[in-house]
C-alpha cells in the first residue's frame, strides 16, 4: 500500500466538546499507520496548542499534553494558520509544539498536495 | 471514483447523517463506488438498533442498512467512540458485564485503523461533521 498524504484540519477549541480529543486519537493512529501525516490548526483549533491550559480542572484530559506526544508518533508536520493567530493575538511561543505558520496562499498549496483532508 | 465517508453527527440531532446518505445515494447513482462509511464521534449513534423515529420522519438507521445491503457498503463504527457512548454489541455487553446491547447487526465494530485504512483504499474520503 502506498503512503498517502493525510492532513487533519483542526478547527475546534480544545474543550466544550469531544471533537478535539477524538480527532487527536485519529491523528495518532494515522501516525502509527506510517502515512505522511500533517496537521493544520486553524480558527479556534489553535487554542488546542496553548501550553498554558489545564483541562484537568474541567474533568477532561489535557489536550496540550496529548498534543505533545505527536512527534513520538512520527507526526511532525504541524502547521498553524497565520490569520487565526493574528485574530486571537497569539504567538508561536505560546504553543506547546514547534509549528510552521502559514499564510493563506501557503495553506492553499498545502491542501492541494494532500490525498485526503480529514476535518476535525 | 471510490469514496469513503466519515460521519461525525448523530441522527435526529445533526444534519450530517442525512447529508452523508444523500451524497452516497447520488454518488452511487452517478456510477461511483462507496467502499466504507465510518461512524465516529457522535456519529456512532447511527448504529443503534433501538431508535424509534416518529412515523412522519425518516428512519435513518434503516436507510443506512438498506443502502449498505444493496450496494455492499461496509458500515463501521469506532469501538472506542461507541463503547463510551453506550453503543455496544452482544460481545462487548458480555465482556463488560452490561445488562443489554443495542448495536444494529448491520454495523461492524472497528478500530480507528479502519478510518485511516478508508483513506488509503479510497480515491476520496469525505467527512460529514455537524
Amino acid at each position: 500500500m502506498t503512503r498517502k498524504r493525510i492532513l487533519f484540519l483542526v478547527r475546534h477549541p480544545p474543550y466544550g466538546s469531544a471533537v478535539a480529543q477524538e480527532i487527536l486519537d485519529a491523528i495518532l493512529v494515522a501516525g502509527v499507520f506510517e502515512q505522511d501525516v500533517s496537521v493544520l490548526f486553524a480558527d479556534d483549533g489553535i487554542y488546542q496548542l496553548l501550553a498554558a491550559q489545564h483541562g484537568g480542572l474541567l474533568g477532561a484530559r489535557d489536550v496540550a499534553k496529548a498534543l505533545g506526544a505527536l512527534p513520538a508518533y512520527d507526526v511532525e508536520q504541524i502547521y498553524v494558520a497565520a490569520e487565526a493567530m493574528r485574530l486571537r493575538h497569539l504567538d508561536a511561543s505560546d504553543f506547546v509544539l514547534p509549528v510552521r505558520v502559514l499564510e493563506p496562499q501557503a495553506i492553499a498549496d498545502l491542501l492541494s498536495q494532500q490525498h485526503t483532508v480529514v476535518s476535525g | 471514483m471510490q469514496f469513503a465517508l466519515v460521519v461525525y453527527g448523530a441522527p435526529y440531532a445533526q444534519q450530517a447523517p442525512l447529508t452523508a446518505l444523500e451524497f452516497a445515494r447520488t454518488a452511487l447513482k452517478q456510477g461511483h463506488g462507496v467502499s466504507r462509511v465510518f461512524f465516529y464521534l457522535d456519529g456512532v449513534h447511527n448504529a443503534s438498533a433501538l431508535l424509534v423515529p416518529p412515523q412522519d420522519e425518516r428512519d435513518i438507521v434503516a436507510e443506512w442498512v438498506a443502502l449498505a445491503e444493496t450496494h455492499g457498503i461496509e458500515l463501521a463504527i469506532c469501538i472506542a467512540a461507541s463503547l463510551k457512548r453506550g453503543l455496544i454489541g452482544p460481545d462487548e455487553a458480555a465482556r463488560y458485564d452490561k445488562p443489554a446491547h443495542n448495536l444494529h447487526p448491520a454495523f461492524v465494530v472497528a478500530g480507528l485503523g479502519q478510518l485511516i485504512d478508508a483513506a488509503m483504499i479510497s480515491d476520496r474520503m469525505l467527512t460529514f461533521a455537524p
